[in-house]
């Protein structure tokens, strides 16, 4: 039977309870290899769709595993062959798998999304009426990009120096700010201890000392921290 | 550990929407054979989408309610099974 994968933690920690249950109510075991153990369940067939039950059914199994440890967290919908396959793939990822640990431990990953403020929606149409016109409007859609360029730099530039400073981040991850939005996205691996001192931090200076709005969520499992290092 | 953050409270979509970005779009993949759908690149957008919509719509009333009541704090989210 394929075997679905939720997340991998350090052996020994404690395995999941009996009760606990996964995508589409499945039993959560866990398979160890290694000095690895991974979480997973049945599955009944390798396709699996996505839906929000689904997604939230993952999840609640990672975070139960932060219970215990903080996970290296699997993407939705990684089905594999079967148990074997599983444990293979442990033994064969063991070394990448064993650093995303140590880089994650003992931290959780908060999401940081600040709202850019003045004029950030680059002009409408291309006018055709004259050459002029068209040309004014290019200049004009230049200056927009760039603004909100130059304003998401200096921003990028003092939120990492604050957090930095106070000693509450371990590591940042910024996403690219998608054309015609103003909201500047950043992931933040934060010790567990320093959360609210963090969401602290982050406020005084986005509010405080550059009057935007930020809004922060979590903590979640570091799904960001682990992805880039394993694709 | 979180006692203190504040609950966005009535307003699931935030919830919803950055769960959605976390599970189906980031994460390791071990096996390399993750096959992204149609279907699964329409539901990271549609959450992503409201999520986006939700909070610019909850930054703009809260900027509101700021000017009405300029102490008043900013929400932060939490999700509702945190740790």
């Amino acid at each position: 039977m394929p075997t679905y994968l939720y997340c991998v933690i350090p052996a020994g920690c404690e395995p999941p309870a009996d009760s606990r249950r996964g995508v589409d109510a499945a039993p959560v075991r866990e398979l160890c290899a290694g000095g690895l153990a991974a979480w997973v369940s049945d599955v009944p067939d390798r396709a699996i769709a996505p839906s929000v039950s689904r997604a939230r059914a993952h999840d609640d199994v990672v975070r139960d595993a932060m219970a215990r440890a903080t996970p290296v967290p699997a993407r939705f919908g990684q089905v594999l062959a079967g148990d074997q396959e599983a444990v293979a793939l442990l033994d064969e990822r063991r070394e990448s798998l064993l650093e995303s640990l140590e880089r994650v431990h003992g931290c959780v990953e908060m999401t940081v999304r600040i709202l850019l403020a003045g004029q950030t929606a680059v002009p409408g149409a291309a006018p055709r009426q004259s050459g002029s016109a068209y040309l004014r409007w290019v200049r004009e859609r230049q200056q927009v990009r760039q603004a909100v360029s130059d304003q998401a730099e200096f921003l990028r530039r003092g939120v990492a120096r604050a957090v930095e400073e106070a000693g509450v981040v371990r590591e940042i991850m910024w996403a690219t700010i998608a054309p015609g939005t103003r909201t500047l996205e950043a992931a933040h691996l934060v010790p567990r201890s320093l959360i609210a001192r963090h969401r602290e931090v982050v406020r005084g200076t986005v509010e405080r000392d550059h009057r935007m709005k930020v809004m922060v969520s979590g903590p979640w499992a570091p799904y960001t921290f682990c992805a880039a290092a394993h694709e | 550990m979180t006692d203190d953050i504040l609950e966005l409270t009535g307003d699931d979509r935030l919830v919803l929407g950055d769960l959605l970005n976390h599970v189906l779009d980031k994460g390791i993949v071990i096996s390399g054979d993750v096959t992204i759908s149609v279907a699964d690149i329409d539901l990271i957008r549609v959450g992503l989408g409201i999520y986006i919509t939700a909070i610019q719509s909850e930054l703009d009333h809260a900027a509101a309610r700021e000017r009405a009541a300029p102490d008043a704090d900013v929400p932060v989210l939490r999700h509702p099974g945190g740790l």
